[in-house]
C-alpha cells in the first residue's frame, strides 16, 4: 500500500512538472492567438490551449503509472527486472522511490486539493445565489432559450448554466432600452449560449486547477474576450452591426449609473474594442467547434496513451536518471 | 437580507396583504395546522421583526405586526444584493455578461455613438 501512496505521488510530482511547463507555453502562445482574425476560431483555440495542462496531467499520469495497474491485474508482467541500468518509477516495489518526488506530489496534491475547494466553493455559492435571484423573477420560454426577468437595478444581462441554459437580465435594464436594442442584448446573449460559452467558461475554470494561476488568468481573459466578440459576429448576423453597437453602448450608459462597486467587468472585453469591430465589419459569424475539438482530442488521446504508455514511461525513467 | 424560508414567505404574503396583524389574526389565514401552530408563528413573525422585515406596535397585551416595506421593496433590495454578490463571487464560474461598464466612461460613450451615427448616416 506504502508502494501505491508512494509511487502515485511521484507520478503526480511528474506530472504536475510536465503541466507546469506546458503551463508557461500556453502562457507564451495563448496572447499570439490574438492575431486570428476569426474570434470564433480564436475563442476555440484559447479553450483548446486552455485544456492542454490539465489533458498532459492526466494522461502523464496516467501514463506514468499503467505498468504498474496492468500487472496488478494480470494484464502484463511487471518490467522491473530490466531496471538495472537507470531510474525506476513503481508502485508495486517500494525500495526505490525518489524522496524528492514523493514529496512534491504530495504538495502538488495539497496545493490542488485547496483551489478545488476554492473554486467549488465559489461556484456552489453563484448557483446557488443565482438560483435564489431567478426565484423572483419570470421566465419567459418563447424565444430558442429562455430568459428569466429579475427584479432590481438594471445591473444584470447575463447567459448563463452549462445543461439548463438561460438568459437572466435584470427587468428595469431592458425596460429602459429601446425594443430594437433589446433585441439585439437577447440576440448576443443567446448566441453565446448556442456557443455553450457558459459550459467552456466552467470547463476552462476546471482545467486551470492543473495551470499555474496565471496561465488559468491568461486563458479566461482571452477566451471571454474572444467569445464576447464571437458572439457579437453572430448577433450582428441576426440583428444588425449597428443596433448590436448602439445596445453596447446603450446598455454601459444604463449599467453604470448603479453598478455596484465591483463593477460589471465580469467576461466583457473592452467596450470600446468591441464596438471599433462591428463598426469596421469585420465580424465573421462562425460556430464554436471547441467542446467538439476538445472531446475528440480526449479520446484520441484515451486511446493513444495506452499505447504510448511504455514510451512515455521509460523516456520519464531516462530523464530522471540523468536528473537523479 | 437574506431570501425567505418556507415559512417566513408565507408569512409574509399574509402580512403583505393585509393591514397591521397580530400573530393570533395571521395564523387564522394560514391553511395547515404545522403552519398555523401559534408558537412557530410568533416565533418566525419575531424573526422577520429582527430581520427588519415587520415592523410592531403595541396593542393591548399583543403585537400587531406590519411590513416595513412593500413586497415590490422587498424584492427589489434582495435581488439589488444577490446580483451585487454574483457579480462579487464571479471569479470562475460559468457567466457571460454582455457588457463591461466598469471601464465605460461617459466621454467613451458620447465618442461611440458619435461614431455610430455617423455609420448611419454613411460618413
Amino acid at each position: 500500500m506504502t508502494g501505491w501512496f508512494a509511487g502515485s505521488l511521484e507520478a503526480v510530482a511528474i506530472s504536475a512538472s510536465l503541466a507546469v511547463l506546458t503551463s508557461v507555453a500556453v502562457t507564451l502562445i495563448v496572447p499570439r492567438v490574438a492575431a486570428v482574425r476569426s474570434a470564433a476560431r480564436r475563442a476555440d483555440a484559447v479553450f483548446l490551449l486552455g485544456m492542454l495542462p490539465m489533458a498532459v496531467a492526466v494522461m502523464s499520469w496516467v501514463a506514468l503509472m499503467l505498468p504498474s495497474v496492468l500487472h496488478v491485474t494480470g494484464l502484463r508482467v511487471d518490467h522491473c527486472d530490466l531496471h538495472s541500468h537507470h531510474a525506476h518509477l513503481c508502485a508495486l516495489h517500494s525500495g526505490g522511490h525518489h524522496v524528492t518526488l514523493v514529496v512534491l506530489g504530495a504538495l502538488a496534491v495539497v496545493v490542488t486539493g485547496l483551489r478545488v475547494f476554492r473554486l467549488s466553493h465559489a461556484q456552489l455559492k453563484s448557483t446557488r445565489l443565482l438560483s435564489q435571484l431567478e426565484a423572483l423573477g419570470l421566465s419567459d420560454d418563447e424565444g430558442p432559450f429562455p430568459v428569466v426577468t429579475v427584479p432590481g437595478s438594471p445591473w444584470l444581462c447575463v447567459a448563463a448554466g452549462g445543461l439548463r441554459r438561460r438568459v437572466v437580465v435584470s427587468g428595469s435594464l431592458a425596460h429602459q432600452m429601446a425594443p430594437r436594442h433589446v433585441r439585439a442584448v437577447l440576440a448576443h446573449e443567446y448566441a453565446h449560449l448556442s456557443r455553450n460559452d457558459p459550459f467552456m467558461k466552467v470547463l476552462l475554470a476546471w482545467a486551470g486547477l492543473f495551470a499555474v494561476p496565471v496561465t488559468a488568468r491568461v486563458v479566461q481573459d482571452h477566451f471571454a474576450d474572444a467569445a464576447e466578440q464571437a458572439s457579437d459576429a453572430e448577433a450582428a448576423y441576426v440583428v444588425g452591426a449597428l443596433d448590436l453597437a448602439e445596445s453596447l453602448v446603450s446598455a454601459a450608459r444604463i449599467v453604470r449609473t448603479g453598478v455596484p462597486a465591483t463593477g460589471m467587468a465580469f467576461g466583457g472585453s473592452s467596450l470600446e474594442r468591441r464596438v471599433a469591430t462591428l463598426l469596421d465589419d469585420v465580424s465573421d459569424p462562425r460556430p464554436s467547434r471547441a467542446v467538439v475539438l476538445g472531446f475528440g482530442l480526449a479520446v484520441v488521446g484515451a486511446v493513444a496513451i495506452p499505447l504510448g504508455a511504455d514510451t512515455i514511461h521509460h523516456t520519464v525513467e531516462t530523464l530522471l536518471g540523468f536528473f537523479a | 437580507m437574506n431570501p425567505l424560508g418556507d415559512l417566513e414567505a408565507l408569512v409574509m404574503d399574509v402580512a403583505w396583504g393585509h393591514s397591521a396583524l397580530t400573530v393570533r389574526e395571521l395564523s387564522s389565514h394560514l391553511e395547515s395546522e404545522r403552519e398555523r401552530a401559534y408558537t412557530t408563528i410568533m416565533t418566525t413573525m419575531d424573526r422577520l421583526h429582527k430581520k427588519g422585515l415587520l415592523t410592531r406596535a403595541k396593542d393591548g397585551n399583543a403585537w400587531r405586526y406590519s411590513p416595513a416595506m412593500s413586497r415590490d421593496e422587498y424584492e427589489h433590495t434582495l435581488a439589488d444584493q444577490l446580483a451585487a454578490e454574483i457579480v462579487t463571487v464571479h471569479g470562475e464560474v460559468g457567466l457571460a455578461a454582455f457588457v463591461d461598464a466598469a471601464s465605460a466612461e461617459p466621454e467613451m460613450l458620447d465618442r461611440l455613438e458619435a461614431m455610430i451615427a455617423a455609420r448611419r448616416q454613411g460618413r
